[in-house]
């Protein structure tokens, strides 16, 4: 964190997205610069996940589950547009994912990146800590920045969501428009990444 | 229907386009700054206002306004009660209540941990208090400027969940990725 925030020192109206709730923390530390901060509370979104009827039983026909899978992609789509419901020239220049890529599943993760794609640019950068194991401790945390080089984390509101766990390289796979440019494994078993545009 | 000046506002009718406020709320500990003009108004729990609001005082409203509120020079305070529908402009905002619509605080906005807004903020200097949560876009800009759980901090980029001043040493693990 403290090298994404130092090269975005000199941008002019910095473009921020926190994928989180407004904390006064963030708010206070980003508050003495032009800014335009975008808090999306995501963990909302993801509290009724969509879904779709279970294919009919002895049809005899054959279910394509990659139909359903579309179907339901779709679905996560359009939850999402309306979570990022940004005009269209809306660009950012830092996204802070804090730790929501593990409330979210494969096509579910998927879904919110392609949405989130039009609004980046290629100097964006992202944060985001993600989780290896099922670990509760490292679950249901709400994030903010204190100061370049401090985070703040308190207990969240979102207990009942359900985690995924995944290996570093198959979330990066899901992140379209992002690689992982450098990643820290924390004492509490989650990995801190900076992101930059691909 | 205001706290002071009852008299002189009985015959006014308790829900109007653009009531002409007159009345003060002296004893409320809040708002305070240079922008009061001495006199203030209230807009009690019980009141429902549909129209736009504009004045030359300050305003706390704790009923419901649905319309559009226009304090430019004055101070805004959207009590616990209040339910404001409106896009809001003053040049001190504090939202203790629920907002529906966009703020604009010409000098600042407050936001409290009781606050339920949904709509974009601008202003030049934005305070959230501790414990509120924000959804929401906060457009600030400095130079426009006129005049609980626990928490636990922990340095970025360091592979420690320790509180404050934990320093990242060199033998700790690090994971240099693509």
């Amino acid at each position: 964190m403290p090298d994404i925030l130092h090269r975005l020192a000199d941008v002019s109206t910095l473009m921020v997205l926190d994928i989180g709730f407004g904390v006064h923390e963030t708010v206070e530390h980003f508050g003495n610069r032009r800014c335009k901060l975008h808090f999306c509370g995501l963990t909302d979104a993801l509290q009724s996940p969509p879904s779709l009827p279970p294919p009919a039983q002895k049809t005899g026909k054959i279910v394509d589950e990659s139909v359903r899978q579309e179907k339901l992609l779709c679905a996560w789509r359009e939850r999402f547009r309306s979570v990022l419901n940004f005009p269209d020239d809306t660009c950012f220049d830092l996204c802070l994912f804090w730790d929501s890529f593990n409330y979210m599943d494969d096509l579910a993760l998927k879904a919110f990146f392609e949405v989130l794609h039009p609004h980046i640019h290629k100097k964006t950068l992202g944060h985001g800590l993600i989780q290896f194991k099922d670990d509760k401790q490292v679950t249901n945390r709400e994030y903010g920045v204190q100061a370049q080089d401090q985070l703040v984390m308190r207990h969240g509101h979102h207990g009942s969501l359900a985690s995924y766990p995944r290996p570093q390289a198959r979330v990066a796979s899901l992140l379209k428009g992002f690689a992982v440019s450098h990643g820290v494994l924390r004492r509490d078993g989650l990995l801190e990444v900076s992101l930059k545009t691909e | 229907m205001f706290d002071r000046n009852k008299d002189r506002q009985q015959d006014k009718p308790e829900t109007s386009a653009a009531p002409a406020v007159e009345s003060t709320y002296s004893n409320s500990p809040r708002p305070t700054s240079s922008a009061s003009s001495g006199t203030s108004a209230t807009l009690g729990a019980t009141i429902k206002v549909k129209g736009d609001i504009s004045g030359d005082e300050n305003l706390l409203i704790e009923g419901e306004v649905e319309g559009t509120v226009n304090l430019a020079s004055h101070e805004l305070t959207v009590g616990k009660s209040g339910k404001v529908h409106a896009d809001v402009t003053a040049k001190v905002i504090r939202i203790d209540g629920e907002v529906h619509g966009d703020i604009t605080g010409k000098e600042k906005v407050f936001v409290s941990s009781t606050s339920i807004i949904k709509g974009n903020i601008i202003t030049p200097k934005m305070t959230l208090e501790e414990g509120a949560r924000f959804k929401g876009t906060i457009d600030i800009d400095p130079s426009h400027a006129n005049g609980g759980s626990p928490v636990t901090s922990f340095k970025s980029g360091s592979p420690t969940d320790k509180p404050d001043n934990t320093t990242s040493k060199p033998g700790n693990p690090t994971v240099k990725t693509s």
